[in-house]
């Protein structure tokens, strides 16, 4: 990991807004397990979300601060959880501690809002009005992303979950100094070639740990821009391809 | 009568954005009540044609729109690369709707964070705006949501934007 880091982060921090942040992840892994939004509920996804963080940590993610400051509040809640009953009194009167739970339950009402705004009939996308314009102007088209970009890192962190990364000294695996230019062009490459590009096409458990990171890395950029974008059916397999 | 309404609807048809009642009330010189009436009316007769076109109600004005049914249709002959919203930005959007006038910070405090760049996003496509300053230390600027976000989300008015208290209930669903 280190040599990822060293080698080759320094020009690519990832900007995204493709990412909704800490809440929508938490609210995410509270849904899958099908929980509601309970003190338990957290203490029951703290270890998944920290090992999401983990990866965004690793691809340099640029709003990691704010995973952070939740990744603490969901360890100091579980913490507390394991405690005898009068230790905890004593704790909740820590006056800086944020109420994790009104957050999120606060954070979903507006997150169902734009559920809600997603499913009105948005002008450019399904209806349109005249236009002034014969050409039509290049903003007269909208679309709302459709992709929840969790399955994707989900999927990743499941391949980089995988026995080979486990420190074994004498695996064949050489760290690979991963040079995000030509990995990104060989992306584009398979991109150009084949129209669906299957999810183990890009990630694989033969590839380093280190190239299935820069390809997270350029995959996600290549959504960002547009470029690509993908889908999944029900068995969660992941498709790429490219967007005309 | 019937010349009235056919003045109005000439007016709606030319304009490319909503034009409210309050302009073609004042230009056709009539009442704007007894205006209403027959914009009305008018919406009524048009829309009972089923016509590939409706004429509706948006952003407190009268506007013609195509049908549902064509939107694919429009799409290929458009042939362009469409403006892609992403699901920050439309959560971004509806904190704005809902809180407005709101500054970057009470955004981010709600969503655990940062905002900036969706914001910057939401500005250049003027679906918000800059409304003020708020009196508070480094006078942070204050959002509200443009006239223009009405007519993209087909809205005549803020306030029918439902109220978030009721989603409480049931759970969060993917869409």
């Amino acid at each position: 990991m280190d040599n990822f880091s060293k080698n080759s982060d320094s020009d690519y921090s990832l900007k995204l807004d493709i990412f909704e942040g800490p809440l929508d992840l938490l609210l995410t892994l509270i849904r899958d397990k099908d929980l509601d939004i309970y003190e338990i509920s957290l203490t029951q996804v703290t270890q998944q979300y920290l090992e999401y963080v983990d990866l965004l940590k690793q691809i340099n993610f640029q709003n990691i601060a704010d995973y952070l400051v939740i990744a603490a509040e969901l360890t100091r809640i579980k913490s507390r959880s394991l405690l005898p009953q009068d230790e905890v009194e004593e704790e909740i009167e820590n006056e800086n501690e944020i109420d994790l739970i009104e957050m999120l339950k606060e954070y979903k009402k507006y997150r169902l809002l734009s559920e809600d705004l997603n499913k009105r009939k948005i002008l450019g996308r399904d209806t349109f009005k005249r236009s002034q314009n014969e050409e039509f102007k290049s903003d007269v088209l909208w679309e709302v992303e459709k992709t929840n970009i969790w399955k994707l890192v989900t999927a990743v962190k499941n391949i980089l979950n995988y026995e080979n990364y486990k420190e074994i000294p004498d695996l064949d695996i050489i760290p690979d100094n991963i040079n995000f230019e030509d990995r990104k062009k060989e992306i584009l490459e398979i991109f150009d070639k084949i129209q669906t590009v299957e999810f183990d096409k890009i990630f694989c458990i033969n590839n380093s740990k280190e190239k299935n990171i820069a390809s997270l890395l350029i995959i996600l950029e290549l959504v960002k821009d547009s470029v690509i974008d993908f889908n999944y059916q029900d068995s969660n397999e992941i498709k790429f391809f490219k967007r005309s | 009568m019937k010349d009235l309404k056919s003045k109005m609807e000439v007016l709606i048809f030319i304009s490319e954005n909503p034009i409210s009642l309050k302009n073609i009330s004042e230009f056709l010189n009539i009442d704007k009540n007894e205006a209403e009436i027959l914009i009305n009316d008018l919406m009524n007769e048009i829309n009972n044609l089923k016509r590939s076109f409706k004429l509706e109600k948006i952003a407190d004005g009268y506007q013609f729109r195509t049908n549902e049914d064509y939107k694919d249709l429009i799409k290929d002959y458009i042939n362009k690369k469409p403006f892609r919203l992403s699901r920050a930005s439309l959560e971004v959007t509806g904190i704005i709707a809902k809180r407005q006038p709101i500054t970057k910070l009470e955004i981010d405090k709600i969503r655990g964070v940062d905002s900036t760049g969706v914001i910057n996003v939401l500005l250049e496509r003027d679906i918000i705006k800059v409304s003020g300053e708020k009196n508070a230390p480094g006078k942070p600027y204050l959002y509200k949501t443009t006239d223009f976000f009405l007519e993209v989300f087909s809205l005549n008015d803020i306030s029918e934007i439902p109220d978030i208290d009721e989603f409480n209930d049931y759970d969060a669903s993917e869409t």
